[in-house]
């Protein structure tokens, strides 16, 4: 290792190696897929951060005896989100699923930005 | 920053600063292919769960469309760090129809994951050709409330190793070692925990995954030095291409020390109908073994 520095437990072994590049979470929100709008994020840049989404099932009714549909995953909507890196706004809207997709319920999704300062981009 | 500390790398980008907590390591295992024995989300107190008495997960989320059309024939069961029962979930070759490979599960992991959830996997020996994360946020659930659960799609429905981390700061013992605070006082480096060290992040571009759908290319990765059986997080990996017959998807697999290959994997299907999935940007987090 040619630069940082190493961190080694009472045994001598290594624990930490500190000379990489370590993302972290820029900004996070958590939406449900109805809720349409907007959101300023300032400290979001396109050239140094991106953002992924994970999906949050939705619970729709418990009461039910088949608790399958429960805990399902939509497949009615899917949601759409549009960033302008001048304005630094971020835009919440959502699709409809194209003709011939299963239907379901709502959901919900969590946004992560992340900064990718050092990445290859693979195109 | 106007006091602490920080420490650059040698691209002057800042790798212990105020902005940069480490991903540090919570839980290592081999994750378990679907159709095993899994705990369920429910509660704690239910016996013995099958088809006909369903709980837990519809298994056709949409993100990937992936066996929603089984119907109520699959119900995905996803296990939880708490709870002591187990259930069994239908065989993956139900129906015999050659549907795409199905996921698997984290087994029985102690550290039910918060927002900055990086679940890397090993994908040396078999490459993985869906990665997602899922947040669950539910008040009223028995015993567990909250947290994120991820699921890996592995070619040939192999176990793998994972390696689950976060920014939290785990549980730390011993009393020496080095920490650094923020302006707040809260501590962003605690060198008693192990992190990642995340030496490569790439961006699967969209142009490149339609290439690779539609055109049976392939995209390499070279890693910046030796990386045998590097840890890889592609935490929101799940597009996919339908043609009749034919479904194809995005697999990425270590084929070298120093190479991540890109490439189409194709699964059989009775599925008459042509359908895609293409996502944007697929970020790509790469980190050495330990």
């Amino acid at each position: 290792m040619a630069v940082g520095f190493r961190t080694f437990n009472s045994s001598g072994s290594l624990i930490n190696e500190i000379n990489d590049y370590i993302p972290y979470i820029v900004w996070d929100t958590q939406r449900q897929y109805s809720n349409n709008g907007t959101v300023s994020v300032p400290k979001f840049d396109d050239t140094k951060h991106m953002f992924f989404i994970s999906l949050i099932p939705n619970r729709v009714d418990r009461s039910v005896v088949s608790l399958r549909e429960n805990y399902m995953f939509s497949t009615s909507r899917t949601p759409k989100i549009d960033w302008n890196n001048t304005t630094k706004v971020m835009t919440f809207s959502h699709n409809s699923y194209p003709s011939g997709w299963p239907s379901g319920e709502n959901y919900g999704y969590l946004v992560n930005v992340v900064s990718t300062e050092q990445r290859i981009d693979i195109t | 920053m106007s006091y602490g500390f920080q420490l650059y790398n040698a691209l002057g980008t800042p790798t212990v600063s105020q902005d940069c907590n480490s991903y540090y390591v919570h839980e290592t295992g081999n994750t378990v292919p679907y159709g095993q024995t899994l705990k369920t989300l429910w509660d704690s107190t239910s016996t013995s769960r099958t088809k006909n008495n369903t709980t837990g997960f519809y298994d056709g989320y949409d993100a990937f469309e992936t066996f929603g059309n089984l119907g109520t024939l699959g119900n995905t069961y996803v296990q939880t760090p708490l709870g002591s029962y187990s259930v069994n979930v239908l065989d993956k070759n139900v129906s015999g129809l050659g549907y795409r490979s199905l996921p698997d599960f984290i087994p029985n992991f102690k550290n039910f994951m918060d927002k900055s959830l990086l679940t890397f996997y090993k994908v040396h020996q078999h490459g993985i050709f869906g990665s997602q994360q899922f947040w669950h946020d539910y008040p009223d659930v028995t015993h567990q409330k909250q947290g994120m659960l991820p699921m890996v799609w592995v070619e040939g429905n192999n176990s793998i190793p994972y390696c689950m981390t976060s920014t939290r700061i785990p549980a730390v013992s011993g009393g020496y070692g080095m920490r650094v605070f923020d302006e707040s006082g809260g501590v962003i480096l605690d060198t008693r925990g192990r992190s990642m060290s995340i030496r490569l992040v790439a961006m699967l571009k969209q142009s490149a995954i339609n290439d690779i759908l539609n055109n049976n290319a392939s995209r390499t990765i070279t890693l910046p030095e030796s990386m045998p059986q590097a840890w890889v997080a592609a935490p929101a990996l799940a597009s996919y291409r339908r043609t009749p017959n034919t479904d194809y998807y995005i697999k990425i697999k270590q084929t070298s020390n120093t190479t991540i290959t890109i490439n189409r994997l194709s699964v059989s299907t009775l599925f008459s109908n042509t359908r895609s999935w293409a996502q944007n940007d697929v970020p790509i987090f790469i980190g050495r073994s330990f």
